[in-house]
């Protein structure tokens, strides 16, 4: 192992450019559907009947079919595969939105922090904590998923149970495709870590 | 399924609703066939969740359910306890440590604040799932909104 860092080759410290700035609009492949309100079900067995039956739901405050508030996260994970065409339409998509949302073409800090995370090993990844805030309830009908992300937090290097690393927290917001509705906002803590505890060389 | 059956789900009234009250415990076997679903049903292709030996390597006991799985368990517990009309708010949780292949969660919670706030019926939850490894591996804290009282 070589000498002691210097402070401005941490993870920390290569960050602060994409602290609290946030990256541009991403949309979900997929519209909400009934299909993936029942995948996500299945996985927990949740049997409430706003999330499954449509005559029951019309008659509740909701009106309508709607999905667990708590599938957000799930309902917005990258797609497994794409034909080529689409991956193309939706990249052009995506980047018609930046346009419209931001004044200047913005960088995704998430993206790059992960990337500097990577350059310094910590490239396997846990989930620390998570809080979310459900601000509105969201459903088939609804469209796409719209969200963007931020950087809000690096911390110094650590030594964890499971190895060493960083932990990164970021702020995501979540808007329906339909109408722009904001839906949700989740902070995350992620841990990057190095599972064989050596330290960056 | 029709909707005959489900006129079977109450929605809790919040005015009768205590600090204190108990949300019941459920218990939750973690089988290969949980964990194929839980990735099937939460579109999480990392492969903690389904490579035995890559968890090991990377410092877990063994496979673990995903961080969709506590979300998708703890929006089920709160409204199989209040009924379907209850709306999630908030769901905060903290990893301790993972539920592995073979374990059983156990869940236990309660009501610990009811306010009103922005015109709404609030209840704050307080969810802990443990396992044979581990008391209390995960504990969330959640708020439910209830639909308003008649008067």
């Amino acid at each position: 192992m070589g000498p002691v860092e210097t402070t401005a080759n941490s993870v920390r410290e290569l960050a602060q450019p994409f602290i609290n700035r946030w990256g541009p609009f991403s949309m979900t492949r997929d519209a909400v559907s009934e299909t993936a309100i029942r995948r996500f079900c299945e996985v927990a067995e949740d049997g409430n009947p706003v999330y499954w039956d449509k005559e029951f739901a019309e008659r509740t405050r909701f009106g309508r079919v709607i999905a667990p508030p708590q599938s957000l996260f799930s309902m917005t994970f990258a797609p497994w595969w794409t034909p080529d065409f689409l991956k193309k339409k939706s990249s052009d998509e995506t980047a018609a939105l930046d346009t419209v949302e931001n004044t200047e073409k913005s960088v995704s800090g998430v993206i790059r922090v992960y990337g500097i995370c990577d350059d310094h090993g910590f490239t396997v990844n846990t989930v620390a904590s998570q809080e979310v805030e459900y601000i509105a309830p969201f459903g088939p009908g609804d469209g796409r998923l719209k969200m963007r992300s931020m950087i809000t937090e690096v911390s110094e290097e650590k030594q964890v149970r499971v190895g060493r690393g960083v932990f990164v927290t970021s702020t995501t917001e979540y808007r329906t495709e339909t109408g722009n509705r904001l839906i949700g906002r989740s902070i995350l803590v992620l841990l990057r870590y190095n599972a064989d505890g050596s330290t960056n060389k | 399924m029709s909707s005959d059956a489900a006129t079977n789900f109450k929605t809790l009234n919040w005015d009768d609703i205590k600090v204190g009250d108990d949300l019941g415990s459920i218990s939750f076997p973690i089988t290969l066939r949980t964990l194929m679903i839980n990735v099937a049903g939460t579109r999480d292709l990392y492969p903690i969740h389904h490579d035995r030996e890559f968890a090991r390597k990377n410092g877990a006991r063994d496979i673990f359910v995903n961080t969709m799985f506590y979300e998708g368990l703890f929006g089920r517990i709160a409204t199989d306890w209040a009924g379907p009309e209850a709306f999630l708010r908030k769901l905060r949780f903290a990893m301790k440590g993972p539920n592995c292949l073979g374990d059983t969660i156990t869940s236990r919670g309660w009501i610990v604040k009811k306010y009103r706030q922005d015109d709404q019926n609030l209840l704050d939850l307080e969810i802990h799932l443990s396992n044979e490894v581990e008391q209390d591996a995960t504990i969330a804290n959640l708020t439910l909104e209830l639909p308003q009282t008649e008067l």
